[in-house]
């Protein structure tokens, strides 16, 4: 059975960054419900229970922005009571809640981006980009291990001297700063060797290929196509303006013709996409096995 | 045929006026597997980088370098990368990414080779050493001997013809070196991959080698099958104290026939030589009786709560004046006694004295100041400055007085970077550097590690020396010939406790497994000699067989 996790990283990285974005930029509440709903869903989906303080803090996010903003925003026209002779109004009420919607569904998307895409994905996606970069990137990322691990053990060693008194500021502080300076040195040894190693099999002989723990298979282009067929629906919608909405002085929705059915069902279909592909995949892997 | 073919190589680098080469001459057929040996600085190293193209040296050279019939300069560069394969000695910076299987592709997407033959030569390659289960690991976690075989398959994954090899177990405890030798042994078997080999820890290797050359001071001495160099070799020759225990015995007891290189070879052809007439040497005199430097007392430790007891119940004592050498396994906890001596852990319970004073009793600093220090097991951790002088006199300005009874001369060392100088120089300076603290107790974790025959000696006169003056030295080591030739008292340490603790003449010869080369050479022959002196003494002493 192949996960979303298992997916191409490219088609992955793609169906995430636009479903976000698009959270990001629409204000009509009802995609924005379907967007956090199926965000709650695919998190549920990936890690399971557990998480409750996440999702406490998440969730709690449009309660507490409905409750602040009216008091700090005085437009609209609908007023519900007084405090402090500032008026509480329903529309600066709802607009809070909405902008917390919209930030707990972000925060969800983004949440699910990072447990997906490791540095391991991340570097494949550079690589796209540039094969170079990203070598350089993965060297530092192990330079920086390798520092880590010797400015301990350098620690420890000078400390096995004695040459620090404890808990004494001045001492730390130059004896960091030695360390430091040593650190340069041992690094640009390192380096030495390192380079010898990297010419003795033959790097900078020509061009180069870059391998890669990922493949493109048909399904990714399945993938890929629905995202940007979803999306672009969407998009078209929303830059028609069938989504805008005004909030201020009176919250007027916009008109719910066909364009607005379609951005609706096109973005739930763009969300759910991890959980569809994992449901298919699930059914799939049932009906197969159940053949055993 | 001819894999490699050196002739009149004679290289000079620039501002020297000896050269570190002259007129090398040898050849090397394909399949060979051939060791360079010599002491430190006799251009080992050299000699294989000129036979590298991408590594060799700003350097004036003459003679020539041919590799399967072409000479070195005329191949391709991909060709010369791919088919002359090279590994070096430190595990840590041969390694480029952060990947192991990045790591094994690295060589291949240099070469330009298409994804799918990458994939296909990775899975082989990590199927043949071993290594799928840490395909996807950082190669930080590894230990330092699966971080060299690591070495080994990215360059082996470019199918070279020839592996050039410079002292490539130097950094690895004696398991994973032994763990090396056979991996490059089973390639050398299995694809007829020509191997040149430049060590100094040569027990194990010599019996394999198809061929030794023995490098003295830039020249190729000798030349030929391990059996016939060795018997040649003069028996005080410097070359001939990294030997196999069996070579030496064979000069130092002056034995005929073919040289053995194994210790089967030694039982079997060598021992029967002689008479059997005294089997034993008289002990040691006892020494006299000393007050307690260090005493452990049912200690436990564990570095986290849910973990494992590293230390179990260990109970040991050291006198002062002692060289105690504390031996193990991997993993048994060696170098945790030492932190927890030094402070740098503490022990969750037992008792620890350090010269009658109850470990807990040292406040502040006063357990490092002219108490306990600790060198550790990577001595380039100790140096912080750009000069040996420099990093003494960040310790006390007049080091010259306070190190004048010193047991080596460091004033050549003085003006150097201790980056630059070679494995033994660096821990005699790192000993200088710690003596100036003025310990009385001395923990040495590995010190002859990376270290060829002669530095070791010259370590081991240096430490008898410190030893004179007062010194009380507790050792951790994996090497047990160093041990059994100078030390006072052995203990071995098993699964965090002591269980055995002797002078080294019963020590060693009451173990069976876990003891010298030249103890197994004459169990059953003589009993409680356990080094190569010892032995060679009592053969000596009884003569040649009659008949």
């Amino acid at each position: 059975m192949r996960t979303y996790d298992a997916m191409n990283p490219a088609a992955v990285a793609v169906q995430l960054l636009l479903t976000a974005c698009i959270t990001v930029f629409c204000m009509e509440p009802l995609l924005l419900g379907v967007s956090l709903c199926c965000a709650v869903g695919c998190f549920l989906m990936r890690s399971g229970a557990g998480h409750k303080g996440f999702h406490l803090f998440a969730l709690g996010i449009p309660l507490l922005f409905a409750l602040l903003n009216p008091l700090w925003n005085q437009h609209g026209t609908s007023v519900l009571f007084f405090i402090n002779d500032r008026a509480i109004t329903k529309e600066a009420l709802f607009f809070g809640f909405v902008t917390g919607l919209r930030l707990a569904a972000v925060l969800y998307w983004f949440r699910i981006f990072s447990d997906l895409m490791t540095s391991e994905k991340l570097f494949y996606l550079l690589r796209f980009l540039s094969p170079k970069l990203a070598l350089v990137f993965s060297m530092a990322v192990r330079n920086l291990t390798l520092f880590r691990q010797q400015m301990r053990k350098i620690q420890a060693a000078q400390k096995g001297l004695g040459l620090y008194r404890e808990k004494h500021l001045i001492d730390d502080v130059r004896g960091g700063i030695r360390v430091f300076s040593v650190l340069i040195t041992w690094a640009l040894e390192n380096g030495i060797v390192t380079a010898a190693s990297m010419t003795a099999r033959g790097y900078g002989t020509g061009r180069r290929t870059s391998c890669t723990n990922f493949r493109w298979k048909r399904q990714d282009a399945v993938l890929l196509l629905c995202t940007l067929l979803f999306a672009g629906v969407v998009i078209v919608c929303i830059s028609r303006g069938s989504l805008d909405r005004e909030f201020y002085p009176v919250s007027v929705p916009p008109e719910h013709g066909f364009c607005w059915y379609t951005a609706i069902a096109a973005y739930t279909l763009l969300a759910l996409l991890p959980v569809l592909h994992e449901g298919k995949e699930s059914l799939i892997w049932y009906r197969l096995r159940s053949g055993i | 045929m001819v894999s490699l073919a050196v002739g009149h190589l004679t290289v000079t680098y620039p501002e020297c006026a000896e050269p570190v080469l002259k007129d090398v001459n040898f050849t090397l057929h394909e399949g060979e597997f051939a060791v360079i040996c010599g002491a430190t600085g006799c251009g080992k190293t050299t000699l294989l980088r000129m036979l590298k193209r991408e590594l060799t040296p700003l350097c004036t050279q003459s003679g020539s370098v041919t590799f399967c019939g072409t000479p070195l300069p005329e191949l391709g560069a991909r060709e010369a990368a791919a088919e002359i394969g090279f590994v070096m000695q430190h595990p840590e910076q041969q390694i480029v990414t952060d990947r192991v299987w990045h790591e094994l592709a690295f060589g291949l997407e240099n070469l330009g080779v298409p994804q799918d033959i990458m994939r296909r030569r990775i899975a082989e390659i990590a199927s043949y050493f071993g290594m799928e289960d840490w395909l996807e690991q950082d190669p930080a976690v590894l230990s330092g001997g699966q971080k060299q075989i690591l070495n080994l398959a990215s360059v082996m994954i470019m199918q070279p013809k020839l592996l050039l090899l410079d002292e490539p177990t130097a950094q690895l405890d004696p398991i994973a070196a032994a763990d090396f030798f056979t991996t490059l042994q089973r390639l050398n078997r299995d694809f007829s991959v020509t191997i040149l080999l430049a060590e100094h820890r040569l027990e194990e290797v010599i019996p394999q080698a198809d061929r030794l050359l023995i490098l003295e001071q830039g020249t190729v001495t000798c030349c030929g099958t391990p059996a016939a160099v060795l018997r040649k070799l003069a028996p005080d020759a410097p070359v001939m104290a990294g030997m196999p225990a069996a070579v030496r015995l064979y000069h130092a007891a002056k034995g005929t026939g073919e040289c053995p290189l194994s210790v089967n070879d030694a039982r079997t052809k060598l021992m029967p030589q002689f008479a059997r007439h005294i089997t034993e040497l008289p002990d040691p005199p006892a020494p006299p009786q000393r007050d307690e430097a260090l005493r452990f007392r049912e200690v436990f430790f564990r570095y986290e709560r849910r973990g494992r007891d590293i230390l179990a119940g260990l109970s040991f004592s050291v006198s002062c004046g002692e060289l105690f050498c504390l031996v193990g396994g991997n993993g048994a906890g060696k170098s945790t006694v030492l932190s927890v001596i030094a402070g740098l852990h503490r022990a969750y319970a037992g008792k620890i004295e350090i010269f009658g004073k109850k470990i807990q009793d040292y406040k502040n600093r006063t357990l490092h100041q002219n108490c306990v220090t600790l060198l550790p097991q990577d001595v380039q951790t100790v140096f912080l400055k750009n000069t040996v002088a420099e990093e003494l006199a960040e310790i006390s300005r007049n080091y010259a007085e306070e190190l004048s009874d010193f047991p080596f001369p460091l004033q050549p060392m003085l003006a150097q970077h201790p980056y630059d100088l070679s494995g033994g120089q660096q821990q005699i300076a790192a000993l200088a550097k710690v003596m100036l603290t003025h310990p009385r107790l001395l923990l040495l974790d590995e010190p002859t590690k990376g270290l060829d025959a002669h530095s070791r000696r010259q370590l081991a006169e240096v430490l008898h020396g410190l030893q004179k003056n007062g010194v009380t030295i507790l050792l951790v080591t994996h090497d047990i010939e160093f041990a059994a030739c100078h030390a006072d008292r052995c203990g071995f340490l098993s699964a965090g406790s002591l269980i055995s603790a002797d002078i080294p003449t019963r020590f060693f010869s009451e173990n069976a497994f876990y003891t010298t080369a030249a103890s197994r050479i004459s169990r059953g022959f003589y009993s409680r000699a356990v080094t190569v002196e010892q032995t060679a003494g009592l053969c000596l002493r009884n003569g040649r067989a009659e008949g």
